[in-house]
């Protein structure tokens, strides 16, 4: 199973850095940047592919709503992910009424990101447009560059009721919680995992069983961990947490008896 | 005003004349910057345009975050940011993240456009990017809270690109910079700069920093970087005068000697020669109001020939031009 961890735009740089700095030295699989609750505001494309001159091996997902223009958006990503050296995941969100949204956009990213001229009419965007208005040359269809780093930038989908969106796709699904499963027939099977409280440490540590459960039942395969906490040492500890107590716990679908006890016996050489 | 020289402009195009691997050279500019930054120089600036098969880089915000990230005093800008052509809610969003991010270190030099096949790409129309713009500007001084007679301070400086006089009134009414086109003799960057300011304050405010793109070039021999620069450089800007500009109504390539005098006006404009050939030419805009200077030295050639001139730059012509009190 791999890990993940939420960044929003409410950090502060410096602990944006030192968050993204120490998950991607202790082997985090994903960064997943995001907005804070209570903005808008927040480019997390630029915020990915500032880390990209920071942090050297770490897929950095990157959550953009529905509602820009799907090119600027396509635009973004792959600037981004020729910046991070093909390090990039997409995932696009929608908000309770945006379903036909939500498919437009994601069908005009996957025409985008395909490397080819293309041209779109959807209910909301007719590209190119070809308007009588614009006397010089115009294209028939127009072709997104520079392609994306990766041959096949992973788009995936979360929000309320985008299973559907994204089985008709063929696009990976982000579930909110391990218990609610996912979708079996995805080749990913992302969840979020909550830490809710203060103590995010002690919440991590009480994952670990439903994570297990999640990986057996539906095939949970990146667990991506969003702290509510804001205080810096404890998502630092955290991160600490989740990589030298969690993550060994649910890579196996069963573990030698014994051995967690001898994880738990001494600590004393992590870090060293 | 300090004068700040910066280089530029980085595009990360792979034409047909001087191609390139899109991942080599994202994957370079975070040491580019840095070598920008160990060099001296004040600002790194990036270039955008859409949908050209050499893959010019469409988000210039989102690369500079590159450079702003890999360094902590180099100012990251861009020449030209096609503001008409976006969603100012978005701009305001990127621009404000990497403003952020970057410690402050954002310059927007923002340009109308003038590719139709841009604009009817994203379902717009050209005629209307005068109001794109207006709106555009409106906009983010409005997010970033500036006042009627200055501007908001911890905002990305904002400059606007063009000579016109609907251009220059633009940027001077709102308090905002100026990015002139290269092709002005100095004369004509005090008159316009007269006019700027006299807009200003007739809308009590004051001209922010006033701007220019240049393509420059040095060698010792000033014959020999113009028997080098100069060519190359006219093929750069051949290549996509001919397919983009409409030139008395015809595409460029339709009518070649059009486009042949369109192209020795280009090379007019570009500071092409020996250490004093160059400073002179530099010092002289220096001394009647541009205080931004952004060397356009990275067209169609190798890294290894643009870091020499860029060190070359820095070591002896930069400290004289800084040293001018306009």
């Amino acid at each position: 199973m791999r890990t993940g961890w939420i960044l929003r735009s409410d950090l502060s740089v410096d602990q944006l850095v030192d968050e993204a700095c120490r998950a991607d030295r202790l082997g985090i699989d994903v960064l997943w940047l995001d907005h804070a609750s209570d903005e808008s505001y927040g480019s997390t494309l630029v915020t990915a592919a500032f880390l990209s001159a920071i942090i050297p091996s770490i897929r950095i997902a990157a959550v953009v709503d529905v509602g820009p223009h799907p090119v600027s958006i396509a635009e973004q990503a792959g600037v981004a992910d020729l910046a991070l050296g093909g390090r990039l995941t997409l995932v696009v969100r929608c908000g309770d009424d945006e379903i036909d949204l939500l498919d437009e956009t994601v069908g005009v990213l996957l025409l985008a990101f395909a490397s080819r001229p293309f041209r779109h009419h959807g209910r909301r965007w007719t590209i190119p447009a070809q308007s009588e208005a614009n006397t010089g040359w115009i294209e028939d269809r127009i072709i997104v560059t520079p392609t994306p780093s990766q041959l096949d930038l992973p788009i995936w989908i979360v929000g309320p009721c985008c299973q559907a969106v994204a089985a008709e796709h063929g696009l990976a699904f982000v579930s909110d919680s391990p218990v609610d499963a996912g979708d079996s027939t995805s080749r990913s099977r992302p969840a979020i995992v909550s830490l809710r409280g203060s103590d995010p440490v002690a919440a991590a540590g009480a994952a670990v069983n439903s994570l297990r459960e999640a990986q057996r039942r539906w095939g949970m395969d990146l667990a991506v961990f969003d702290a509510e906490s804001s205080d810096k040492a404890a998502r630092l500890a955290t991160i600490e947490h989740i990589t030298h107590e969690v993550r060994p716990r649910v890579q196996m679908d069963r573990l030698p008896p014994g051995i967690e006890g001898f994880w738990d016996a001494d600590r004393s050489l992590i870090g060293c | 005003m300090t004068i700040e020289v910066g280089l530029g402009l980085w595009s990360m195009q792979a034409t047909a004349f001087a191609p390139a691997g899109w991942p080599a050279m994202y994957a370079a500019l975070a040491d580019e910057a840095r070598e920008v930054e160990a060099l001296g120089f004040d600002g790194m600036w990036f270039a955008e345009h859409h949908f050209w098969y050499d893959g010019w880089c469409p988000q210039p915000v989102v690369a500079a975050a590159v450079a702003a990230a890999a360094t902590s005093t180099l100012r990251v800008g861009t020449a030209m940011h096609l503001l008409p052509q976006h969603d100012p809610v978005e701009v305001a969003r990127m621009a404000t993240t990497l403003h952020r991010l970057s410690g402050g270190r954002l310059d927007l030099g923002f340009g109308l456009g003038y590719r139709d096949a841009e604009f009817d790409g994203v379902g717009l129309e050209i005629r209307r990017r005068g109001t794109r713009m207006d709106h555009g500007l409106d906009h983010l001084a409005e997010h970033w809270g500036a006042t009627a007679t200055g501007r908001a301070a911890s905002a990305p400086r904002v400059m606007v690109g063009g000579l016109a006089p609907k251009a220059i009134e633009r940027a001077a009414k709102r308090g905002l910079g100026l990015l002139l086109p290269p092709s002005l003799r100095a004369t004509e960057v005090a008159t316009a700069l007269a006019n700027a300011r006299l807009i200003a304050a007739q809308h009590n405010t004051s001209v922010g920093r006033i701007g220019m793109m240049i393509d420059v070039w040095l060698d010792d021999d000033g014959d020999c970087a113009r028997e080098f620069f100069i060519p190359r450089l006219r093929t750069h800007y051949k290549e996509y005068a001919g397919a983009w500009w409409q030139i008395k109504g015809r595409p460029g390539f339709e009518v070649p000697d059009s486009l042949e005098r369109q192209m020795d006006r280009s090379a007019a404009a570009m500071v092409v020669g020996n250490v004093d050939e160059v400073t002179a030419r530099l010092v002289e805009l220096a001394e009647v109001g541009i205080d931004v200077f952004g060397l356009q030295i990275q067209s169609d050639v190798t890294r290894d020939r643009w870091r020499d001139v860029a060190a070359n730059l820095a070591k002896r012509v930069v400290p004289t031009l800084k040293a001018v009190a306009a």
